[in-house]
């Protein structure tokens, strides 16, 4: 039964992801961009079909769900049917060939270590119940009620038991759900799946900027971020935020340096489904929309930054409300009022150099990551300038978020940073190594290796 | 100029398929060195890295190797390695008690003095931990019982917490468990 429930998942999130690529035929999505965003696309929006049926008070059951994800399947797809027939003719082509004369040994190699950690992950995330706290009295709590229950505002409001957890946006604890009403025993099979794709995402986006070999040694230092990677077979929200956020992102790079419009509607969805995951990640549409609003008043171009405020923002607003309306909570965490503190600004900088540097949780991502913003910095303003302010911007915003927490609404700053903020960070991971790939200096250095290898050099 | 440049190409061109072999194996000889490198630096950085070691050690290969040695591992089982006493006893108590019971919990102060996890948030003292394991039961904590007066009344079981709760019950206990989970009134034949 889960089989069949992925499996309309991937065609749902394929047909919406191909429907944006087809506005623009210059641009030739990938296996492995197709794949990755489908499963994270379509996931997602089953999720808004949930939020929407329980608006509605239609009950949230398997076939209610399948049925409004193949009438949107078949709606989207239909005018597109030969292209899509002939774009999985083309896949086989795409597919790496492995005849040996041809073949990059070093890739190859990477590409194996890869599977090794990758079948690591996946089989400790399924042969492992779910037990992290955080899960067992929030999100998987949430998923079990909601797919009993067959709405989102369930019981356990009703007797103050949902807790902070249960008033997070219904993304992750919708999709677990998915899982549960489809027959599944456990969740963490939509975790690895959703790791998966930020992966498979993550060396497709790289792909588009580096050759195969630089691209599938980031995406192996970003696979082993040792918290990362434990978080990969938990059923928590930190990595699902930032499988949405991070390439979220990058798609609007992309927008920005190519110019081609389905990058900026591919980026203004994912952005638009982080904020469906987590409140937090509002501070990368944030970095998001204020890099579109120089451009904007640059070029006098309006249209786009309205298209993607409001595609990216939306669901944020949406649930904000419904929190009001439905449940009768509003979210008030912070200080309301801007203001100076030396000391927690102090202790918020002291915590933020401890956690990035710590190579017990984050390895060597934020070490290389600064390595190449130094090896970079002749050519800081020209090269991926844009990619390097978002990850600014969106790190001044994430770490202000901090800063105006009231101590006195919930855990102080040190129980905050050490627990959530270290968290957090995933969000950071795919950007600063995407940015450490894609650079001006590691590409010349890849290229070289590469010349080497085929005997060009 | 004809004449020579002619023998120029047939020389050249005998040289071609040589150069091509000569260039092919250059190749996959830097192909292998790349290669070696490669492996060389990746191991260099799993054993000067803790935190890399951890990824591989730890969370890839020890749980392969319980994953081997345990394949057919019941999901209880499994709770239990991971969760302890803890999950044992709401294990029991979910077993013996149907969908639709109002369970009564102990207070906090029972539980401090009890043989459940006392780290942390997670474990048997903590109502919401419990609800994920007994739902659809429903779970009502004795210093609720002001809150939620309707439902105090229509407790049907009491979870018994390191002897706490026996005098809630309706009728005696001849063997007093510490840890079990009793209906609040006799049923027949029990």
């Amino acid at each position: 039964m889960i089989i069949i429930g992925l499996i309309v998942v991937y065609l749902l999130g394929f047909s919406i992801t191909f429907f944006v690529f087809k506005r623009n035929d210059d641009i030739r999505l990938t296996v492995q961009e197709a794949l990755g965003l489908s499963f994270l696309i379509g996931i997602g929006v089953v999720t808004v079909f949930m939020f929407l049926y329980d608006l509605l008070h239609i009950p949230i059951k398997a076939w209610t769900l399948l049925l409004i994800s193949v009438i949107i399947t078949v709606a989207l797809s239909w005018k597109y049917l030969k292209s899509i027939r002939s774009y999985f003719q083309n896949i086989r082509s795409e597919l790496p060939h492995f005849k040996s004369a041809e073949m990059n040994l070093a890739w190859t190699a990477v590409f194996l270590i890869i599977c090794f950690l990758l079948i690591g992950s996946v089989a400790k995330s399924l042969y492992w119940p779910t037990t992290s706290y955080d899960s067992v009295a929030g999100y998987d709590l949430m998923a079990k009620v909601i797919a009993a229950e067959g709405k989102i505002k369930v019981s356990l409001f009703d007797m103050d038991v949902a807790g902070k957890r249960g008033i997070y946006p219904p993304l992750v604890e919708g999709s677990f759900a998915y899982a549960y009403l489809f027959g599944s025993d456990s969740s963490k099979i939509i975790t690895s799946l959703t790791y998966l794709s930020l992966i498979l995402l993550f060396y497709a986006l790289l792909r588009k900027y580096v050759n195969p070999l630089n691209a599938v040694l980031f995406s192996l230092l970003m696979i082993v971020t040792p918290e990362m990677f434990a978080h990969s077979s938990l059923s928590l929200t930190n990595m699902p935020g930032a499988a949405y956020a991070a390439p979220g992102l990058l798609y609007l790079f992309l927008w920005m340096d190519k110019k081609q419009k389905p990058y900026l509607y591919i980026s203004a969805v994912l952005l638009g489904l982080n904020v469906w995951a987590r409140n937090d990640g509002v501070v990368f549409n944030a970095a998001g929309f204020f890099l579109l609003l120089y451009d904007a008043i640059k070029s006098k171009r309006w249209k786009e930054i309205i298209i993607f405020s409001t595609i990216s923002f939306l669901p944020l607003f949406a649930w904000t409300i419904y929190l009001k309306l439905a449940m009768g909570v509003t979210q008030d965490r912070f200080v309301n009022h801007l203001f100076w503190d030396a000391e927690r600004f102090g202790l918020l900088m002291d915590w933020i150099k401890r956690l990035i540097l710590d190579v017990n949780l984050y390895g060597l991502t934020f070490y290389i990551f600064f390595l190449a913003v130094l090896i970079n910095i002749k050519d800081i303003f020209r090269d991926k300038s844009e990619l390097l302010l978002m990850i600014v911007l969106s790190f001044i915003f994430y770490s202000s978020i901090y800063y105006q927490f009231d101590d006195t609404k919930q855990d102080s700053l040190n129980t905050m940073m050490r627990a959530s903020f270290k968290r957090a960070l995933f969000y950071f991971v795919p950007m600063v190594l995407f940015y450490a790939s894609t650079n001006k200096r590691t590409r010349w250095l890849f290229a070289k290796i590469d010349a080497f290898i085929t005997g060009r050099g | 100029m004809g004449k020579k440049s002619k023998k120029k190409r047939q020389a050249s061109a005998k040289k071609q398929p040589a150069q091509q072999a000569t260039k092919k194996y250059t190749a996959f000889v830097n192909n292998v060195l790349v290669t070696i490198g490669l492996l060389i630096l990746l191991y260099v950085l799993y054993k000067a890295v803790p935190g890399y070691q951890f990824v591989v050690d730890r969370l890839v290969l020890a749980n392969l190797n319980i994953i081997q040695e345990n394949p057919n591992l019941s999901t209880p089982k499994k709770f239990e390695a991971k969760l302890g006493f803890d999950y044992r006893f709401i294990h029991y108590v979910e077993q013996n008690t149907p969908e639709d019971a109002v369970i009564l919990m102990p207070p906090d102060s029972i539980f401090a003095k009890s043989d459940f996890n006392k780290r942390g948030t997670w474990g048997v003292k903590t109502k919401t931990w419990d609800i994920y394991f007994l739902y659809p039961r429903t779970l009502i904590s004795e210093q609720d019982s002001s809150r939620y007066p309707e439902l105090y009344h229509k407790i049907t079981y009491v979870m018994i917490v390191n002897g706490w709760g026996y005098d809630k019950l309706n009728y005696r206990v001849q063997a007093e468990h510490p840890y079990t989970v009793l209906p609040i009134l006799q049923t027949p034949g029990s």
